[in-house]
């Protein structure tokens, strides 16, 4: 019987493809913001931004480090505040979780209907990575799987002790490889019901990880979204750490954008790989949509076949822009290291430096799901009026009218354009910064500090051009 | 004409249908928060009379055809309200259910597989890219599945889909671009150079306008193919012969407008003719800086996106039913403009849907009466211009499964585009190539 099911769909496929090869395609091709970007002096930005990158690194290089570490120090207080118990939101972002599975299975099929695919990929992928990015780390209290675990562990008694963890970053690295594969290469990520499986999985696995190896151990390395959210909140300029007095309040204060990932200890392998990794996921994004990656892998980008299409050659690319960062980022290290004479172990200041990668992710991460997150989330925000479908205020049409026309004219193509180069620019920049107050922890001179950074620096300005370049050449969709 | 049939319970699975039940679940809930007040509670009283007849919307609402499925999902939601606001479908409310097929041929079938497996629809509708609809219709023929699909692709008339797959809703490309030849000839001239995208879309254009305007004594002087990645145009002009008196372009994609800018750079005011396909800036501001060029020019278009002076009462109920101002505009964005030579034949579609399904005596997805829908479609002969079919009159052929309406030609003037002329359908017609009815059911 499966092998009868098996050959019909070979049949099928065979029979599915050679008619697509011999119909007649309509192009509906459309013009996108692509073609306004297209006629805009994108030229000039490409050089603006490197030049900005490249100066700012010889800016700090010209600074003496005293006043500079002084500076980058500087820290103002802005509050002490008593903080929601982290048990208790932690349970009630569970209760939302599970809200939103249910919809998921029950609400619209339409992916831009339904809250589950738009509160994951529009307001939690992209919203709240940016929000760790300003406001910092949210997650440590919003994480849905902590509550319930807690909960149930006090409810069960004493718990045998955790098992020792040595597995280092390496599940965080598999989860997030999994969780962009999932998201840029498979077929139909958006699908509600696919989603709602996909977090059912994923919460399982969670909680297993957690009870064989503590709740601490394995949400600071293992689980991929607290390691993802806890390093992305080191960029932001709001910090905030439990009060001297404690009485479980928090003081927040604000500080330099990265100064707290300049104080982040050296990164083991996996998580100078784990850092790698979130730059090179979005950047694929990016570059997998391109007429010179299309080109390249012989698909004609006015016809972009579609996902099933493309799934082995963007998985390979996928894993493959990964390493070829990696290498980059790691050659550059190693050069820097020969031309400064370092002796410390190569993956200790490949581990401390890596940090200064979150920045670029982050002004990525931003300019690249920027017109994703103008469009679907104004779908987000009509779906969350009507989560399950079933006609709750949805007496006005016109209240559940999208629109994108700030992608189809001159005004607001240049106004995207204009926030997402300032985003990756701004994110090379601080990027830089973060380099170059880690290096002076350990160089002391300027002229090691120099030839340490340098290739490093050089890197950095390439990604510039290439984000910016990424934006400004055309693409599919 | 609706007749109405005795409300029928569901007989599948022999209880409450899950969706029944959620919606019976939100009017408790609704009417315990509200006292009854709830819309869900109101409507759920109001459609529990008669078992709804469910429509699967195939649409795009992610991958590269998003852009396009969102008007489709507007129209459609526009046509469905109206319909049910009417007494839906033979008495029994239409239930839209959406789902996304990623622009993508592979979960194309996927999609249509949860229609008949899962949702259990009476009838899989609106599919738009010919790549999807390639992928798709074979398993909607397996399924025996009726599938109406608005793509304005040649394959379905092309003989190379099945009995189950109809496009009564929108002119196929091939009678869209033969019906242009006439009047071309006649008005802008005999001696044609064609732009076009080197692939299967620009062929189209190529190999049915060549026949057509031959036909009309004219010819094709030369044909310039440009690559699909290009995206700098300069040296393709200087290729155009002096001689020719009519430049016929259908560039798509993010080069468009660099298209008409460096076409604009080196023609200057010394131009031939120029005629297009509106595909090329479908959903674009006519009035947009850097079209300047086109002022004066022509394109196709199967429906004026510009309110004309003689504007038909059914244009006027069709653009305020789905939200379009007279530019072809969101009511809610000036700025948003619509796919508007593409998405009324989901409008259309949606209520040939209704007549065959009235017409033939429809009752649930039984083989039997899939058979009675599907020879109930192919009896139609075509509709006349109303609030129905806004677009205008159209013929419809059985043996084809495909319909054929008129098309239109205007002329951009101070960022608008003015209709000159409307074909006749006959100026599109061309040999059947095929003959669905002979298929078996």
């Amino acid at each position: 019987m499966k092998i009868a099911v098996g050959e019909r769909a070979i049949i099928r496929a065979v029979c599915v493809l050679s008619l697509i090869a011999v119909s007649a395609h309509p192009a509906l091709a459309h013009t996108t913001e692509r073609a306004f970007i297209l006629l805009l002096p994108t030229g000039y930005y490409l050089l603006g931004g490197a030049l900005a990158v490249a100066a700012s690194f010889l800016i700090l290089l010209a600074v003496p480090a005293a006043p500079l570490k002084r500076a980058a120090g500087a820290r103002l207080v802005l509050a002490q505040l008593r903080v929601p118990d982290e048990t208790w939101v932690s349970l009630a972002a569970f209760a939302v979780l599970l809200a939103l599975v249910l919809a998921g299975y029950l609400g619209s099929r339409d992916p831009l209907a339904n809250p589950l695919p738009l509160a994951v990929w529009t307001v939690w992928w992209i919203g709240l990575t940016i929000t760790h990015a300003v406001f910092g780390n949210l997650w440590r209290s919003l994480n849905p799987w902590v509550g319930p675990f807690r909960l149930l562990r006090a409810l069960a008694g004493s718990p045998k002790a955790p098992l020792s963890y040595r597995l280092g970053y390496w599940p965080a690295l598999a989860g997030l490889l999994a969780f962009a594969w999932f998201e840029l290469v498979s077929l139909a990520p958006d699908d509600p019901a696919i989603l709602a499986r996909a977090i059912i999985l994923y919460s399982i696995v969670t909680w297993i990880g957690m009870a064989l190896f503590g709740e601490e151990a394995w949400l600071s390395r293992a689980e991929a979204f607290s390691v993802f959210f806890a390093l992305i909140a080191r960029v932001a300029p709001l910090r905030s750490e439990p009060a001297a007095n404690g009485n479980g309040r928090r003081r927040f204060e604000l500080v330099v954008p990265g100064r707290a990932l300049a104080d982040l200890p050296p990164l083991p392998p996996s998580g100078t790989l784990f850092v790698l990794l979130t730059l090179a996921t979005v950047s694929f994004d990016g570059l997998n949509k391109t007429f010179w990656w299309l080109g390249v892998n012989g698909i004609n980008p006015l016809e972009f076949p579609g996902r099933s299409a493309v799934t082995a050659v963007n998985s390979l690319g996928l894993v493959a822009i990964w390493l070829a960062l990696s290498a980059a980022f790691l050659g550059s290290i190693g050069i820097g290291r020969a031309l400064a004479g370092e002796r410390a172990p190569f993956w200790r200041t490949a581990g401390a430096i890596a940090a200064s990668i979150l920045p670029i992710s982050i002004g990525y991460q931003f300019a690249h799901y920027l017109t994703a997150f103008l469009v679907n989330g104004q779908y987000a925000s009509i779906a969350l009026t009507d989560p399950f479908a079933l006609g709750w205020f949805a007496s006005d049409d016109r209240m559940h009218r999208v629109t994108t026309s700030f992608l189809t004219h001159h005004a607001g193509v240049t106004m995207i354009w204009n926030l997402q180069a300032a985003g990756i620019v701004v994110g090379h920049v601080v990027a830089v910064l973060v380099a170059h107050l880690i290096t002076l922890r350990k160089e002391a001179d300027r002229r090691s500090v120099l030839l340490a950074q340098a290739p490093l620096a050089v890197l950095m300005v390439a990604y510039t051009l290439f984000g910016l370049w990424l934006l400004s050449t055309p693409a599919a969709g | 004409m609706t007749r109405s049939k005795t409300p029928k319970p569901d007989k599948r699975n022999g209880s409450i249908s899950r969706r029944a039940a959620l919606k019976g679940l939100g009017a408790v809930a609704g009417g315990t928060a509200a006292l009854g007040l709830a819309p869900g509670f109101v409507r759920y009283i109001q459609v529990s009379a008669a078992e709804p007849i469910k429509i699967g919307f195939q649409a795009h609402r992610t991958g590269i055809g998003a852009a396009y499925g969102r008007w489709y999902e507007r129209t459609t939601n526009a046509a469905v309200k109206l319909i049910n606001e009417a007494g839906g479908i033979a008495g029994r409310p239409i239930e839209l259910i959406t789902e996304d097929d990623g622009t993508d041929p592979k979960r194309g079938a996927e999609v249509v597989e949860k229609f008949a497996s899962q949702h259990q629809v009476d009838i899989t509708f609106g599919t738009l890219f010919s790549h999807v609809v390639m992928g798709s219709a074979p398993r909607a023929g397996e399924l025996k599945m009726p599938y109406y699909v608005v793509s304005e692709g040649h394959h379905v008339a092309s003989g190379a889909l099945n009995r189950y797959t109809f496009q009564p809703g929108i002119t196929d490309v091939k009678a869209q671009v033969s019906s242009m030849a006439p009047w071309v000839a006649k008005n802008l001239g005999k001696k044609v150079t064609m732009i076009f995208p080197d692939y299967a879309f620009g062929y189209d254009h190529r190999d049915y306008f060549s026949a057509a305007i031959e036909k009309q004594g004219g010819e094709v002087v030369k044909l310039l193919p440009i690559p699909a990645t290009e995206t700098s145009y300069t040296k393709y002009f200087p290729q155009i012969p002096s001689d020719t008196e009519v430049l016929y372009h259908v560039m798509v994609g993010p080069g468009v407008l660099t298209f008409v800018k460096e076409m604009g750079e080196f023609y200057g005011s010394n131009r031939p003719q120029i005629f297009g396909f509106i595909d090329s800036l479908e959903a674009v501001d006519m009035a947009s800086p850097g079209l300047e060029f086109l002022d004066g020019t022509y394109f196709w278009e199967a429906y004026p996106r510009y309110a004309q002076a003689n504007q038909s009462g059914a244009d006027k109920f069709y653009r305020a039913a789905v939200g379009v101002d007279a530019n072809g505009a969101s009511l809610e964005d000036a700025k948003d403009v619509s796919t508007y030579s593409h998405m009324f034949g989901c409008w259309e579609t949606l209520y040939i849907i209704k007549e065959a399904v009235e017409a033939s005596g429809y009752q649930s997805a039984t083989d039997a009466d899939k058979k009675k829908l599907i020879e109930a479609t192919e009896a139609m002969s075509g509709w006349k211009e109303g609030n129905e079919h806004p677009q205008g009159d159209k013929t419809f052929s059985g043996q084809l499964h495909q319909c054929f309406g008129h098309q239109f030609i205007s002329k951009v003037a101070g960022g608008k585009l003015e209709v000159v002329h409307r074909t006749e359908i006959a100026d599109g017609t061309y040999e059947p190539e095929t003959d669905y009815t002979k298929m078996a059911l």
